[in-house]
C-alpha cells in the first residue's frame, strides 16, 4: 500500500500540526503550508498526491489557489464555513470533497482515502508480513492463499487499515460494520476481532487499547 | 367616507334648495292672487260708483220721461259698462233683487274665486249704492290667463332647481374628489408602507391641512424608516457578532478535541505526549483569555467608572514596564480623570495593537485641547486599510481576512477599549495609513 504525498495548506498553526500529526500515524507523507503564497512555494518542490486546502487563508485564500492549481491533483477543502452555498461555491471549483471544522480525525481520514481510491492515487492492496489485503476486490491471503473472511469481519479488518496506528472505538466499529442503528452489544465486535486476530495471526498487531477499542499498530 | 360626504350634503343640499323654491313659488302664488283679487276688487268699487252715479242721473231724468223708457236706458248703461269691460276679460251682469223677491241683502261685497274646468275666475258680488240697493252687480273677471303664467313661472323655477342641483351635484362631486385625492394618496402610501416599502413618501403640494398630514406622515415614515435600519444594522451586527464568536470557539475547539483524540488513539513516545498537551493547553488558555474579555465587556455595558485623578505620567511608565520596551513620551497634561485600572487596560490593549502591527517605535503623547485632554498612541506599523477602519471596533472583527490568530489576541481589544472610553464619556478616534502607522486618539471630555 504506497502512502500518499499530501501537502496541508492551513494558517493555524496547532490545526495543520494535528493533521499532520494523524496523517502521517497512518504513514502518510505530509508537508505543511501556512499560507496560499507558501502552498505555491512548496508544489514546486514536489509532486503531492492531494491537497488539503483551507478557505480562510492570509495572502491568497482557498478559492483563489484552487483556481490557480494547474495540475491536476485532488483537492479537499477544510473550513468553518459551513454554508450550503460555501460548499457549493466549493465543489464548482472542482474540489473533491469538503470537509467542515471541527472534524472528527476519523472522518478526515475516511475522506482522504476515499478521495485517494477514487482518484487512483491509493493502492489498493494493503501487505504487511506474510498477509495482504486487497481492500478492491475485498479479499485475504497469507502466503496468496485465500482466507475465509465474513462480510462483518472484512469491515472491520478495512475499517482498521486506513484508520491504522489509530485506536478505533468499539462504538465506531459497531457503526462501521453494522450500521448506525445497529443495536447489538459491542461485544459482538470484541468476538469479531478475536476471530481476526486468530485467522492472520495478528495477535500483536490488533492491540487492545484500554477503556477505548482496538488499534491495528502497523508503523512504516 | 366619500360617498358618505357626498350623499349628506347633497340630500342637504336638496333640501334647502327645494324648500326655498316652495316656499317662494307659494309666496309669489299668494301676493300674485292677493294682487288679483285687490285689483278687482277695486275695479269692481270704481263700477258701482259710476254705475250707481249713471244710474242716478238718469233717474233723476226719469221723471221727464215715462218709466219704460228709465229702464231701457239703465239697461242700456249696463250693457255699455259689460261690453266695456269684456275686453278686460271681465264679465259684468246686473240682478234686479226686488223683482227676485229676495230680501236678503248683503251689506258688503263677496268675493269668491271659481274654477270651472280648466278656467278660473273672481267672482264679486255687491249692491249698487243706494236708492238703487236693490240691484247686484255681479262681476265676474277670468284670472286663467295669470294662473297659467303663474303655473309656467313656477314650472320654470322648477325646472331650472333640477337643472341646478343637477350641476351642483357633479360640482360637489369633483370638489369633493379633489379634497379626498391627498388622502387617497395617503392611504395608499400608508398601505405600502404597511407592506413594508419604509421608502415610499406622499408627495402633495400647498399649505393646506391635509398637506401639512402629510408632511408629518413623511416625518413618522422617514422615523420608521430610521428605526427600521437602525434595528436592521443592529441584527446583522448581532448576526456577525455571534457569527464570530462562533468561529473564535469553533477553533480552538477543533484544536483541543483533535488533540485529544490524538492522545487517546495513536501510541505515542514521551515527547509527542507532552507537544501534545502543550497545544490544549494553549488552546484552552486562548479560550480563557476569550471568555474573560467578553465577561469584561459585559461588565463594562452600563458600567459607571469610579474616578479619580489619574497622574498620566505615572500611566505612561506603567506602559514600559508592562512591554519592557522604550516608547516615545510628549506630556502637556497632568492628570484625567477616571478609573486608573481601567484606563491602564485601555493603554495596554492600544500599545500592544501597536506592537502586533509590528511598530517599531510608538509614541504617546497627552495634550490639552480646548479644556479637553487627549491622550494618544502612535505607532508606525503596518496601518489599517481605509475601508476596514469603520469596523475595527466591532468584536471580533479582524482586519485580516484569514483571521489569523498568530500574535495571540482574541480580537476583542478594540471593542473593549471601546467600551471604556464610552465608561469614561470619552471619544475614540482612529486615523491610519496603511504601511505609515496609526493614531489612536481618547479625547476625555469630562474633568471632574
Amino acid at each position: 500500500m504506497i502512502m500518499a504525498r499530501i501537502l496541508i495548506v492551513e494558517d493555524e498553526k496547532a490545526i495543520n500540526t494535528l493533521i499532520k500529526k494523524n496523517l502521517e500515524l497512518v504513514g502518510h507523507t505530509c508537508v505543511s503550508a501556512f499560507d496560499g503564497e507558501a502552498a505555491f512555494d512548496e508544489m514546486e518542490k514536489t509532486v503531492f498526491d492531494l491537497i488539503l486546502l483551507d478557505i480562510m487563508l492570509p495572502k491568497l485564500d482557498g478559492f483563489q489557489v484552487i483556481q490557480e492549481i494547474t495540475e491536476d491533483i485532488p483537492i479537499i477543502f477544510i473550513t468553518a464555513r459551513g454554508t450550503v452555498h460555501d460548499r457549493i461555491a466549493g465543489l464548482k471549483l472542482g474540489a473533491d470533497d469538503y470537509i467542515v471544522k471541527p472534524f472528527d480525525m476519523l472522518e478526515l481520514q475516511a475522506r482522504i482515502e476515499s478521495v485517494l481510491r477514487r482518484t487512483h492515487k491509493a493502492d489498493k492492496l494493503f501487505t504487511w508480513g506474510d498477509v495482504s489485503v486487497d481492500l478492491g476486490s475485498r479479499q485475504v491471503f497469507i502466503n496468496n492463499a485465500l482466507v475465509d473472511f465474513s462480510p462483518k469481519e472484512f469491515l472491520l479488518i478495512e475499517a482498521l487499515i486506513i484508520n491504522r496506528n489509530i485506536a478505533l472505538s468499539r462504538e465506531k466499529l459497531l457503526e462501521i460494520a453494522w450500521g448506525y442503528d445497529y443495536e447489538g452489544d459491542t461485544r459482538t465486535v470484541d468476538v469479531h476481532i478475536h476471530s481476526i486476530r486468530k485467522k492472520l495471526g495478528w495477535e500483536d498487531m490488533i492491540k487492545t487499547v484500554y477503556k477505548l477499542g482496538y488499534r491495528l499498530e502497523a508503523k512504516l | 367616507m366619500r360617498i358618505k360626504t357626498f350623499i349628506a350634503t347633497y340630500l342637504l343640499f336638496l333640501c334647502v334648495l327645494f324648500t326655498s323654491v316652495g316656499i317662494v313659488s307659494v309666496y309669489l302664488n299668494n301676493s300674485q292672487m292677493n294682487m288679483l283679487r285687490e285689483q278687482s276688487i277695486s275695479q269692481f268699487q270704481t263700477i258701482t260708483s259710476s254705475l250707481g252715479r249713471e244710474i242716478g242721473v238718469l233717474y233723476g231724468r226719469s221723471a221727464t220721461f215715462p218709466a219704460t223708457d228709465f229702464y231701457s236706458a239703465v239697461d242700456d248703461r249696463i250693457r255699455g259698462y259689460a261690453r266695456y269691460y269684456s275686453r278686460h276679460n271681465v264679465h259684468l251682469s246686473v240682478t234686479d233683487l226686488a223683482l227676485l223677491g229676495q230680501t236678503d241683502r248683503p251689506d258688503q261685497a263677496e268675493v269668491s274665486f271659481v274654477n270651472r274646468g280648466q278656467s278660473h275666475f273672481i267672482y264679486i258680488t255687491g249692491l249698487l249704492p243706494e236708492p238703487f240697493g236693490h240691484l247686484q252687480l255681479n262681476y265676474n273677471l277670468d284670472i286663467t290667463e295669470n294662473i297659467v303664467d303663474m303655473q309656467n313661472i313656477q314650472n320654470i323655477l322648477l325646472v331650472s332647481a333640477i337643472a341646478f342641483s343637477a350641476i351642483a351635484g357633479l360640482a360637489l362631486h369633483f370638489i369633493l374628489a379633489s379634497i379626498f385625492k391627498p388622502l387617497h394618496a395617503v392611504a395608499k402610501v400608508s398601505r405600502e408602507i404597511a407592506d413594508g416599502q419604509f421608502g415610499e413618501r406622499i408627495y402633495i403640494k400647498g399649505k393646506n391641512e391635509i398637506a401639512q398630514v402629510a408632511f408629518d406622515f413623511n416625518k413618522m415614515a422617514e422615523k420608521i424608516d430610521q428605526q427600521i435600519m437602525f434595528l436592521e444594522e443592529e441584527a446583522i451586527n448581532k448576526q456577525q457578532f455571534v457569527d464570530n464568536f462562533a468561529h473564535e470557539i469553533r477553533t480552538p475547539l477543533t484544536s483541543i478535541y483533535g488533540y485529544a483524540e490524538y492522545l487517546q488513539k495513536a501510541s505515542l513516545d514521551g515527547n509527542e505526549i507532552i507537544e501534545s498537551a502543550e497545544y490544549i493547553m494553549n488552546e484552552a488558555d486562548h479560550m480563557k483569555k476569550i471568555a474573560n474579555s467578553l465577561l469584561e465587556l459585559a461588565t463594562l455595558r452600563n458600567y459607571v467608572p469610579v474616578k479619580s485623578e489619574v497622574p498620566i505620567s505615572a500611566l505612561f511608565e506603567d506602559m514600559e514596564k508592562i512591554f519592557r520596551i522604550p516608547f516615545e513620551h510628549r506630556i502637556n497634561a497632568d492628570t484625567i480623570f477616571g478609573q486608573e485600572d481601567l484606563l491602564k487596560s485601555l493603554l495596554m490593549n492600544l500599545c500592544s495593537n501597536a506592537i502586533k502591527a509590528g511598530a517599531t517605535t510608538i509614541s504617546l503623547e497627552a495634550a490639552q485641547q480646548a479644556g479637553k485632554t487627549i491622550i494618544s498612541v502612535t505607532d508606525n506599523g503596518c496601518g489599517i486599510p481605509a475601508e476596514n477602519l469603520p469596523k475595527i471596533m466591532e468584536p471580533f472583527y479582524r482586519v485580516d481576512k484569514s483571521r489569523s490568530r498568530e500574535h495571540g489576541g482574541t480580537g476583542l481589544g478594540m471593542a473593549l477599549c471601546r467600551q471604556i472610553a464610552d465608561a469614561h464619556n470619552a471619544e475614540m478616534r482612529v486615523k491610519s495609513t496603511v504601511k505609515v502607522g496609526t493614531t489612536v486618539e481618547i479625547i476625555f471630555t469630562t474633568s471632574k
